[in-house]
C-alpha cells in the first residue's frame, strides 16, 4: 500500500477525509505486524475530530500516537510535542502524518523538513470533489500546489475519497472518481469505499485499488 | 455536480447567508466557527456587491452589522460563545431600533475564556436577553448540518419580517461536524424595506434609526410597541419537532445536537417497552410552551437533558408549572453526554 516508504503523510482540504484514512492505514499497517506503527497527529489547525481522540482504542491495536504537547492537547495553540522527533531516531518504526487542513497542514510538516530530506517519504492529497473547494479540480490542484510548497515536498500521489457519508451510492462514488481521473497533475493511487458500501466487484469495475475504510471516528449522536 | 454537498454546520451557514442574499459578513475569527467568517472571505468578494471585513474586534462587527443592516442590506455576523458576550451591547441597540440581522453563535465551553469544546450554556444569554433593557431576541436551535442551512436561510426571513436581531445557536460540535447538505436557491426577491431603511435623503425627508429616546413615556411607548411585535412571534413562529410522543408517558426535552443522542435513547427504551419519547425545541424563544403543557396529562415525567448545567429546564418548569415531575440531566465543561449515561439517568426515575 505504501510502497517502499517508510513515511506516509496525508494532506488536504479541510475535511476531505484526512483522518479517517490516516487512521485507516496505520490500521492496516499494524494488522501486518511487520513494524512498529506510529501516527502523528500534526493538526493543529482544528480541535475536533481529531486522530488523538483516539488515542487509547489504537494503542490497543499496537498503534502509537503522538499528537499536541502534553497537557495542551485541548489548546488552540500551535503547539507540537517534542517526542514527534523519535519517529525520526527509530528507523525500524512505519510512520503516518496526519496533517491539519489545506496549506497550513503543509507548513507543520515542512517544520521537520531537516530530517525528511533523509527519509522516502509519501505526501498523499485526500480529495472528496463533494466538499466545497474540492468541486472544481483546477482548485483542488491550486491546493496541492499550496500545500507542496510550504511543506517543501512533492504531493506524490491522489488518494480518491468520494462520499456523501451514510448518502453514498454507488453512481456518486462513480461520478466523484470519474471527476479525480481527470486531474493529470497527480497519480491517483486508491479509491478508499467505506466498508458498509464496498463490494468485491468494484476493484474490476473501476480499474482502481480500493482502501476499504473501518469507520473509527464516531461520534455519541452516531 | 451532485444536487448535495458535504459539509461542515459551519460552511454550511455561510454558504445559505449567501443563498438568503446576506451579501455583507462582518465577523472576528474564534474557535469553533472560524469556518464561517474563512468561507465569506472566500465568497463573498466574488459577488457584485458583496463584501467581507474583519473587525478589529466583535464590538466593532456588530456594529459594522448595525450599519449595514439600517441601510436595508442583508448582513450578519457570527462568532462563539466570550466573542457574543462582548456583542450584547449592540444586539441590545439593535433591537432597540428594530434593525433586522442575523447573528449566529457556535457555543463553546465557559465561563470564561474556557475552552473550545461544545456546550450549551449560552442559553440564558440569548433567550433571557444577555444584554440590557427589554428586548427579545428570535432564538434557533438547529440539530443537523442541513437544520444549519435551513434555519439561516430562515433567520433572514424572519429578521426582515419583524424587524429584529435573530440569533441561531449550535454547539461547537454540529459546527464541526459534516453531512451532506442541499441548499435553497439563491433568494431574489426581498422585503420592502424603503419605509425606514436608511438610504440617503434625494426626494424624501430624512428617516431616524436611533436607540435613544431621552424621554421616559415616549420609550415606554416604543418597549410597549416591541412587545406588541414579540406577542405576535410568540402566536406565529414556535418551532419545534416531536418524535414517537404520542403515547409517551417519558417525555424527553433536549434542543440542538443532543436531541440525537436523546433519540438513541427513545429507541433504547421503547426496546425495552418503555413509552419514551422527544420533543425538540427548535425555537428557543419562542419557547413551545403550548406543546409542552399539551403532554402534561399523559406524562409520568418530563427529563430535560442539556449540556449545561440546567438552564433552558427552568423554562419547561415554567411550562409544566408543577403538574408533573421535571428531572434535569447535564453535563458541562465540553463534555457531551454519552447515549448510555443519558439513558441510565432516565431510569433512575422509572
Amino acid at each position: 500500500m505504501i510502497g517502499n516508504k517508510r513515511m506516509t503523510a496525508i494532506c488536504g482540504a479541510f475535511g476531505t477525509g484526512k483522518t479517517e484514512i490516516s487512521v485507516n492505514i496505520a490500521l492496516k499497517l499494524a494488522a501486518e505486524q511487520k513494524k512498529r506503527v506510529i501516527l502523528v497527529d500534526l493538526d493543529i489547525v482544528n480541535l475536533y475530530f481529531r486522530s488523538r481522540d483516539k488515542r487509547d482504542a489504537l494503542a490497543a491495536k499496537g498503534i502509537k500516537v503522538i499528537s499536541g504537547a502534553k497537557g495542551f492537547e485541548n489548546a488552540d495553540l500551535p503547539a507540537l510535542a517534542p517526542e514527534i522527533l523519535e519517529v525520526f531516531a527509530q528507523k525500524d518504526s512505519l510512520v503516518i502524518f496526519d496533517l491539519g487542513g489545506s496549506d497550513y497542514g503543509g507548513t507543520v510538516l515542512s517544520r521537520f523538513n531537516e530530517y525528511l530530506k533523509n527519509e522516502k517519504i509519501n505526501l498523499w492529497l485526500v480529495v472528496n470533489p463533494f466538499r466545497p473547494f474540492n468541486e472544481k479540480n483546477e482548485d483542488t490542484v491550486a491546493m496541492a500546489e499550496h500545500i507542496s510548497r510550504r511543506a517543501r515536498l512533492p504531493v506524490s500521489g491522489i488518494i480518491a475519497n468520494p462520499h456523501l457519508m451514510n448518502q453514498t451510492t454507488d453512481a456518486l462514488i462513480e461520478q466523484g472518481l470519474a471527476q479525480i481521473n481527470r486531474i493529470q497533475k497527480y497519480p491517483l493511487k486508491f479509491l478508499t469505499v467505506m466498508e458498509d458500501y464496498y463490494k468485491p466487484e468494484m476493484e474490476k469495475e473501476f480499474e482502481i485499488p480500493i482502501m476499504v475504510l473501518s469507520k473509527n471516528m464516531i461520534q455519541p449522536w452516531e | 455536480m451532485s444536487e448535495k454537498v458535504l459539509m461542515k454546520g459551519n460552511e454550511a451557514v455561510a454558504e445559505s447567508a449567501i443563498r438568503a442574499g446576506c451579501k455583507l459578513y462582518f465577523g472576528y475569527p474564534i474557535t469553533p466557527q472560524s469556518e464561517i467568517p474563512e468561507y465569506m472571505s472566500r465568497k463573498l468578494p466574488q459577488i457584485p456587491g458583496g463584501a467581507y471585513i474583519q473587525a478589529e474586534t466583535e464590538v466593532s462587527a456588530i456594529n459594522m452589522v448595525y450599519g449595514a443592516t439600517s441601510a436595508g442590506a442583508r448582513a450578519m455576523t457570527t462568532s462563539s460563545s466570550p466573542g457574543i458576550s462582548l456583542m450584547m451591547e449592540g444586539i441590545s441597540y439593535i433591537a432597540c431600533a428594530e434593525v433586522p440581522c442575523v447573528i449566529v453563535n457556535v457555543m463553546r465551553g465557559g465561563p470564561g475564556l474556557g475552552n473550545i469544546s461544545p456546550e450549551q450554556a449560552d442559553y440564558f444569554q440569548v433567550v433571557k436577553g444577555g444584554g440590557h433593557g427589554n428586548y427579545r431576541l428570535v432564538v434557533l436551535a438547529p440539530s443537523s448540518v442541513q437544520e444549519m442551512a435551513d434555519l439561516t436561510y430562515d433567520a433572514f426571513d424572519i429578521a426582515d419580517k419583524y424587524r429584529m436581531p435573530v440569533m441561531l445557536v449550535a454547539e461547537g460540535n454540529l459546527g464541526q461536524m459534516m453531512e451532506p447538505v442541499k441548499f435553497k436557491e439563491l433568494k431574489t426577491e426581498f422585503t420592502d424595506k424603503s419605509e425606514w431603511a436608511l438610504t440617503g435623503t434625494r426626494n424624501h425627508e430624512p428617516k431616524i434609526i436611533t436607540s435613544i429616546l431621552l424621554d421616559p413615556e415616549t420609550m415606554e411607548k416604543h418597549i410597549h410597541k416591541l412587545y406588541e411585535k414579540y406577542a405576535l412571534i410568540e402566536e406565529n413562529e414556535v418551532r419545534f419537532e416531536e418524535y414517537l410522543t404520542d403515547d409517551a408517558e417519558i417525555i424527553i426535552i433536549a434542543y440542538g445536537l443532543i436531541s440525537r443522542v436523546a433519540r438513541s435513547v427513545v429507541d433504547k427504551l421503547r426496546d425495552e417497552g418503555i413509552r419514551a419519547g422527544i420533543l425538540r425545541p427548535i425555537s428557543l424563544w419562542p419557547f413551545p410552551n403550548e406543546a409542552i403543557k399539551s403532554k402534561i396529562e399523559q406524562a409520568e415525567f418530563f427529563f430535560v437533558c442539556e449540556m449545561s448545567m440546567g438552564q433552558m429546564v427552568e423554562d419547561v418548569r415554567l411550562a409544566v408549572n408543577g403538574a408533573k415531575p421535571v428531572h434535569f440531566f447535564g453535563r458541562c465543561g465540553g463534555v457531551v453526554p454519552t447515549p448510555v449515561e443519558m439513558f441510565d439517568n432516565v431510569k433512575k426515575y422509572l
